[in-house]
């Protein structure tokens, strides 16, 4: 049963919208939820109260400082939250003790302890939680189908490439001795001007924490399983903030999984000289009886022509159908009081292994997953 | 035969000191794409194994033989099982020992190496490998040291950290997960699980200021024949074994080792016989202090 044959529709809050808008913006590409209100606790800083106030006005709903207040003046039933990164959890922790399903950006959190607040608190509570994800991009659904079908046989070993051919600042080795090493959260709300300020926050995280949801939410997705052992390497390899700020822009993690299953993971942010896209972004998995091999970012169109600017990307993806698919499945588990695409037990295990990975890129050692 | 070659062309090979390759322990299939890459060179031709000064042989104490007979030796991909039987290669003085291995040869990778080795990419950052094939044979430690050749060769340097995986109820399966000293990192995995048919290679390479993609999934056309369509290949022919018979033929004439020599071969197979160190260990193995072996921890 389609969720549209139910007609409830869902007010939704946005708690703290203060990186790009995509979580939110895709919420309501699904016609049985509504944004209401946009809310934040009253103690953030002027920066984060500007970019909330910006987010309502576009909108044309209200900015309220203080979220509790918020949630009981305008009747909500969902909370959408994409603050930073270290206020994910205790922000979902506080929506779902108020009885609210909780849509949270990424990462889950920095933190494993915060990730395991979040599922006792949506199990105490009996609310939905969903991790954005992109489980649902074509390809991805591709995937799945062609593995659910048994084309390839029992799947044993599954690969992602996830880089994004973006700069991040100034290129390592560029920071004269004599300045100051760059402050990660003010690198963050400056990138807010070209969106790529997906690690703000006052701690720096790598881009494991940063995107590795993403590519290890697929191998979830895709494997059924949960990651025992992780080896990994890691490097601050272009960008002078995350030299400074000692978190990596390069790494590769070995997963070995439940049943015997292998994965591997390539992530960076390689810079926009890489690849004339986003980024080299690819699926590859092994099973006993052939071999599957996925590109992200298709269907796409190319695109050329004189005087092209240099920042539009020449090959565009389309049909896109993750944000309706994603809210899909999240209003159809509410509808069935379970489920759903990427829920917190699962997003938990993902932030356990991105820590894993980041430990093991330390120490140089193989980890267990916590 | 040769009706490839112009009359011109064929005046001038026949003016230069021909290199009469026999080809002894070859296939018939191979003969013929060791033929067509002859057939592309001006100073390469394929004779019968008596008349040869130069022969293509499997085997350590083949090629052992041939090269005392006076014989410059190409030796099949596969002929040595470890770092000993690298070691085990006589190259008397003169002589040319080479593998006949086309990894660094394929133009592909040709492009790969020109690119990187003209600084293009920066500092290199991640290398990866998916080799792909049919047959279900357990991976060995050969087929590995092919790959790592290439890392070794990309990255001009021996691997620091080794983490290794084997799957499959054969070894049908490998996983190579390798640190290189600075930022170097390379993830490799071998497969012979696909079932018969095509093979499968990508190998992308990023550095700190671009990256190189050399991907069959790039190159395939689709052949439309009711159903769902067929990919089909963009070959890259006999190319690899001409760019390898070139460096050969080369390395004969200006009286040098071939390139890759031995040495290098001896290498990867020592870094392979380290990854299935790993594997047993469940453990990473770090470059010693001699920086010619590894140990765990």
């Amino acid at each position: 049963m389609s969720s549209a044959e139910n007609s409830t529709v869902f007010r939704c809050a946005v708690v703290s919208v203060v990186k790009h808008a995509y979580v939110p913006n895709g919420v309501v590409k699904h016609p049985r939820f509504d944004l209401v209100v946009v809310c934040d606790d009253t103690d953030q800083p002027d920066w984060v109260h500007e970019r909330n106030q910006l987010y309502a006005d576009e909108h044309g709903i209200p900015y309220v400082r203080g979220i509790e207040q918020a949630i009981a003046e305008h009747d909500v039933q969902v909370a959408v939250i994409s603050s930073e990164a270290e206020r994910h959890c205790d922000l979902a922790v506080r929506c779902a003790a108020i009885g609210l399903h909780v849509v949270q950006d990424k990462p889950m959190s920095n933190r494993v302890s915060e990730c395991d607040r979040v599922v006792a608190a949506v199990a105490e509570h009996d609310v939905r939680f969903m991790m954005w994800n992109r489980n649902f991009l074509p390809a991805v659904v591709e995937a799945k189908r062609v593995l659910d079908e048994g084309r390839i046989g029992r799947p044993y070993a599954f690969h992602v490439d996830f880089y994004f051919a973006k700069d991040s600042g100034p290129p390592k080795g560029s920071r004269d001795p004599d300045e100051p090493p760059i402050d990660w959260l003010e690198r963050q709300i400056e990138a807010h001007a070209d969106g790529s300020d997906g690690g703000v926050g006052v701690e720096a995280m790598g881009e494991l924490k940063i995107e590795g949801i993403y590519p290890l939410a697929y191998i979830q997705h895709l494997a059924g399983c949960r990651v025992e052992r992780v080896y990994a390497r890691t490097a601050s390899h272009f960008h002078q903030a995350n030299a400074d700020n000692d978190v990596e822009d390069l790494a590769t993690v070995t997963l070995e999984m439940e049943n015997g299953l292998i994965g591997t993971l390539c992530i960076g942010r390689i810079g926009a000289a890489s690849h004339p896209d986003i980024g080299e972004i690819k699926l590859h998995v092994l099973g006993e009886t052939g071999g599957l091999v996925i590109s992200e970012a298709r269907p796409e169109v190319s695109v050329y022509y004189r005087n092209q600017p240099p920042q539009e990307f020449r090959h565009r993806r389309m049909a896109i159908d993750l944000d309706y698919q994603l809210m899909e499945n999240f209003a159809g588990a509410i509808d069935s009081g379970r489920g759903g695409i990427l829920d917190a037990a699962t997003s938990r295990d993902i932030a356990a292994t991105v820590q894993a990975a980041v430990d093991s890129g330390k120490s140089g050692k193989v980890e267990e997953v916590a | 035969m040769r009706s490839r070659t112009s009359g011109r062309e064929w005046q001038d090979k026949t003016a230069r000191n021909m290199l009469k390759l026999g080809l002894i322990d070859s296939d018939p299939a191979a003969d013929l794409d060791w033929q067509a890459a002859a057939d592309r060179l001006a100073d390469v031709t394929i004779v019968d194994a008596d008349a040869a000064d130069a022969v293509l042989v499997a085997g350590v104490d083949a090629a052992n033989q041939a090269a005392a007979a006076g014989h410059h030796v190409l030796l099949l991909p596969g002929s040595l099982c470890n770092a000993d039987d690298a070691a085990r290669l006589a190259a008397p003085d003169g002589i040319v020992v080479m593998l006949a291995a086309t990894g660094r040869f394929r133009p592909s990778i040709q492009e790969v190496q020109a690119v990187n080795s003209a600084g293009a990419l920066g500092p290199l950052g991640l290398l990866r490998i998916h080799r792909w094939m049919p047959a279900g044979a357990p991976v060995s430690i050969a087929c590995l040291a092919e790959q790592l050749d290439l890392a070794n060769w990309l990255f001009d340097t021996l691997p620091s950290e080794i983490y290794a995986v084997r799957r499959g109820e054969s070894g049908s399966y490998a996983h190579l997960h390798l640190g290189f000293p600075g930022d170097g990192m390379a993830l490799i995995d071998v497969a012979t699980t696909l079932p018969a048919g095509d093979d499968y290679y990508s190998l992308s390479l990023i550095g700190g200021d671009g990256s190189v993609y050399a991907d069959d999934h790039h190159n395939m056309h689709l052949l439309y024949a009711g159903g769902q369509p067929e990919a089909v290949r963009g070959g890259e022919g006999v190319t690899g074994l001409v760019n390898l018979l070139g460096e050969f033929t080369t390395a004969i004439s200006e009286g040098r080792p071939a390139d890759p020599g031995t040495i290098a071969t001896a290498a990867a197979l020592r870094v392979a016989e380290a990854a299935e160190r790993s594997i047993e260990a469940g453990a990473p193995l770090r470059l010693d202090a001699t920086g010619d072996g590894y140990e765990l921890g």
